[in-house]
């Protein structure tokens, strides 16, 4: 049996929405498109412009500061668009699919050459097929350095919340190839490969799972973020690093490594208090959003999140799914205004305190809204946010540090293993973005190197 | 027509007349307070976190004033009754109701409108929010006073409060020190014949006129003549020798009483079990640190014990008094359950707090014991640890840094 590792702080919240777990096809996106914001310091160098044909695996962006790593298409067709932000920013490239997609050829692999791949012609080979990327490390949630190996490697098998696509679910007959990929893991790194499994994982791919230290995690959100994971099964000292995954992309990565084409393949969860059907939708890597929610959202002004909505982003309904989600979650935008709200009994108000009455009556769910339920004040609570911080992170106080620019300090108070789960922030009652303080410590931490 | 949705025509109609280039620009803070306080606001979530716990600062210090309003309405309730007994009246509670809050009532009304009045102007001229806070301050301050206490000292005492113990510093979130309790120990070391000795504790005639005028009548027309109401902490510290527990009772003061509150003393502070509700009231509701309160306690039955321990013959009599005493009397448990545990001025980690409270309560228990010239204690135990809150939040981190520095040693793979 493996080593159970129970977290004991976080938050399951009680959210409205949660997607049934069968998987359904969804039609094939009319086009799908790469966003370089989700590589965290990745600069950004077009390598294609508008109208320009492209396979499946033809390099879309490089990265100035290491143009080894790039972000490849996700399908065969011709770039539409680079959508720029401010500052001429690129926000998206975006590919219309061809009606027969052609594919960049690295060259299948049988089982015999797999065996016999070293680190650095499978560093190589991942790194020209773009599949580098879906390797990131800790610290800094940012791609992994293909120079320096990592102690370990860490595969999250686990849905990041109750709205995500569950591994156990996607694996399902997949043993082979997710195998394949574990195996290829090994290779990159001297230490060794964690697996991190939900406590009721059941399929085999996971469950049988060799070569590898398995580790099932219990407990509330994040209990299966893979930062939180290798807080508690490898935590990085410091100077060192450690690598990780998920596991649909490490089952992309492995098809890849074996056919030597790009492996577009996706499973996204839907859910949410605005979304009318909610499911497993079998569909494609950066599909368009539409592709999924057409018809199956409410009416009225709506926000789209792709991820987990205490950490996810905020796209728009025309959006794209990002690179590492596995889940879009749809809530409605909170413009409503309540009569003396702060003076109600409070039946249907969430909160993790006692607060409102509500919290007596043991609802399970709520129709969570994006309001932001009161407004912004000096830090005033206190012992709240380490009440759900899953690391033993003192977050009001790092903060603190951060706001003062006290490097050490915010070194000292561990920031660096903050996991941005969102929960300080969710439960501030300063209405405080704590959780994005945190991120532009650990973002001055980077730059400050 | 649905009444928000007038309201918050009302409202926009209002809008542009308090935004940039309006008229009453000047007056935005005021227009924002008044906004949200009637209509939650509609701002949404920017970042990563897109939903939101729906405790907000008006919430959590609404809570913490309906924790307080128990022990204004005992508080209220005993001002009527020691009045009524001190004059020989009826004492039934309808009278003792009535009597109690036509004392009361003038009084938090001074310090709400006095002190709100600094707040608003603090707002206005440095353009930040309303803070909320003030509605606890507001009630947390004249509860501390003696029923007798002239409202222009509440006036004066409230403006020094918010004025100087809060808004220099950045308003609330900011402050060092409590403000109540700044504001009570200015009123306390401003005029001590007005808050301490053994005149002040029971209302007079209580009549508005006399609350108004105080001038008129500052003297000793507002006490009742020839009474001496003194309180049981006064006794047992002017009690020389032997048994404390025997010279209350002659001055007719028993445990229950105290702790029911039914003896003379400060508005708010005469009822431990009012006290005892509040506390319920914070703990269930997360809003209040049960940390505090409870390290407070402990603190302050083991000093007692300490105190009871090396008291010989000629101690004073109070270093007899038994640790329960000391909860029930004074201003104790007020000072724990609503002072005490101010997140603002309080120690801000959680082991800090335990530390932080186990130091008031021995404190208090301390100056009570070793100066009976000034048997109240807490005030000024609770404000030195406002003052030395960050230096044990400091110490607590150092260690808690030492200890993350040694598990990032020790973990390895």
């Amino acid at each position: 049996m493996p080593t159970t590792i129970s977290i004991r702080r976080g938050l399951d919240l009680k959210i409205a929405g949660r997607p049934a777990s069968k998987i359904l096809e969804a039609p094939r996106p009319a086009r799908t498109a790469v966003q370089p914001d989700d590589l965290r310091y990745f600069r950004p160098r077009l390598l294609v412009k508008e109208g320009d044909a492209v396979k499946a695996g033809t390099p879309l962006l490089e990265d100035k500061d290491d143009p080894r790593i790039v972000l490849v298409s996700p399908a065969g067709g011709t770039v539409a668009s680079v959508h720029r932000g401010e500052r001429r920013k690129i926000l998206e490239v975006i590919i219309e699919l061809a009606g027969e997609e052609t594919f960049e050829e690295h060259g299948a692999l049988d089982d015999d050459a797999l065996q016999g791949l070293t680190r650095e012609a499978l560093t190589e080979r991942l790194l020209k097929g773009g599949f580098w990327p879906l390797l990131r490390q800790r610290p800094f949630a940012c791609v992994a350095n293909p120079d320096t190996p990592p102690k370990a490697i860490l595969v999250c098998a686990t849905p990041q919340d109750d709205f995500d696509t569950d591994p156990d679910i996607v694996l399902r007959g997949q043993e082979k190839d997710f195998q394949s990929g574990l195996d290829l893991l090994a290779k990159l790194t001297d230490g060794t490969v964690f697996l991190g499994i939900g406590k009721n994982a059941q399929c085999p791919a996971l469950t049988d799972a060799k070569g590898v230290e398995t580790r099932r995690f219990a407990g509330p959100y994040p209990a299966g973020d893979p930062a939180v994971q290798i807080y508690y099964a490898c935590p990085p000292k410091s100077g060192e690093t450690v690598w990780y995954i998920r596991a649909q992309d490490l089952l992309a990565l492995a098809r890849f490594v074996k056919t030597g084409r790009y492996s577009t393949e996706r499973v996204i969860a839907l859910g949410g208090p605005a979304v009318k059907e909610r499911q497993l939708f079998k569909t494609r890597v950066g599909a368009s959003i539409e592709s999924i929610t057409d018809g199956r959202l409410e009416e009225g002004e709506l926000r789209v999140v792709s991820g987990s909505v205490l950490s996810g982003r905020k796209v728009p309904r025309t959006g794209f799914v990002g690179l590492y989600d596995t889940a879009v979650f749809v809530l409605r935008e909170g413009r409503e205004r309540e009569l003396l709200s702060f003076f109600m009994p409070g039946l249907n108000k969430y909160t993790t305190t006692n607060t409102y009455l509500g919290s007596f009556l043991g609802k399970s769910e709520y129709a969570l809204d994006t309001n932001l339920r009161g407004s912004l004040r000096n830090f005033t609570q206190s012992g709240i946010y380490e009440s759900v911080c899953p690391v033993d992170i003192w977050p009001e106080q790092t903060a603190k540090a951060v706001l003062a620019g006290d490097i050490e300090e915010m070194e000292q108070h561990g920031i660096l293993d903050c996991v941005e789960c969102g929960l300080c922030t969710f439960v501030c009652p300063s209405k405080i973005e704590v959780g994005s303080i945190l991120r532009d410590g650990i973002d001055l931490i980077r730059k400050e190197g | 027509m649905n009444p928000v949705k007038l309201l918050e025509d009302k409202i926009e109609e209002a809008r542009p007349l308090f935004e940039k280039g309006g008229k009453l620009e000047k007056l935005y803070p005021l227009f924002e307070a008044k906004e949200t306080f009637l209509l939650s606001p509609a701002t949404v979530t920017t970042g990563g976190t897109h939903v939101r716990d729906a405790l907000d600062m008006k919430r959590l210090m609404i809570m913490v004033v309906a924790a307080i309003l128990p022990t204004f309405f005992a508080g209220s309730y005993n001002v009527g009754l020691q009045a009524l007994l001190a004059q020989g009246l009826s004492t039934d509670f309808i009278s003792c109701m009535a009597t109690g809050l036509m004392v009361t009532v003038p009084i938090v009304i001074t310090s709400y409108a006095v002190g709100g009045f600094w707040e608003v102007t603090f707002a206005l001229v440095r353009r930040h929010e309303i803070n909320e806070g003030f509605l606890v301050t507001g009630l947390l301050f004249p509860l501390t006073l003696p029923p007798s206490i002239p409202l222009w000292m509440v006036a004066v005492g409230v403006s020094f409060g918010v004025v100087l113990g809060k808004e220099v510093f950045g308003g609330t979130g900011m402050n060092i020190l409590n403000p109540a309790l700044t504001a009570r120990a200015f009123v306390f070391f401003a005029y001590p014949a007005s808050i301490s000795g053994d005149r002040v504790w029971v209302a007079g005639k209580a009549l508005i006129f006399d609350k108004i005028f105080p001038f008129f009548t500052y003297s000793n027309e507002s006490f009742v003549d020839g009474f001496s109401g003194a309180t049981p902490l006064l006794v047992s510290a002017s009690q020389k020798n032997g048994d404390v527990a025997a010279a209350l009772g002659n001055a007719g003061f028993t445990l229950k009483q105290a702790f029911l509150g039914s003896i003379p003393g400060s508005i708010g502070e005469t009822s431990t079990m009012a006290c005892l509700i509040g506390a319920y009231i914070l703990i269930v509701t997360g809003v209040g640190s049960w940390r505090i309160m409870v390290s407070c306690v402990a603190g302050a039955l083991a000093m007692a014990a300490l105190m009871n321990g090396v008291a010989g013959p000629e101690s004073a009599g109070i270093m007899h008094l038994p640790g329960m005493w000391h909860l029930m009397l004074g201003g104790f448990m007020f000072g724990t359950v609503f002072m005490a545990t101010d997140p603002v001025s309080a120690a801000r980690t959680e082991r800090g707090k335990i530390i932080y409270g186990l130091l008031i309560g021995a404190l208090a228990v301390l100056i009570r014991s070793v100066n009976p010239a000034y048997p109240e204690g807490v005030m000024l135990a609770i404000l030195f640890l406002n003052i030395l809150a960050p230096l044990i939040d400091y110490t607590v981190m150092q260690g808690h840094f030492a200890r993350r520095k040694a598990w990032r040693g020790a973990k390895n793979v």
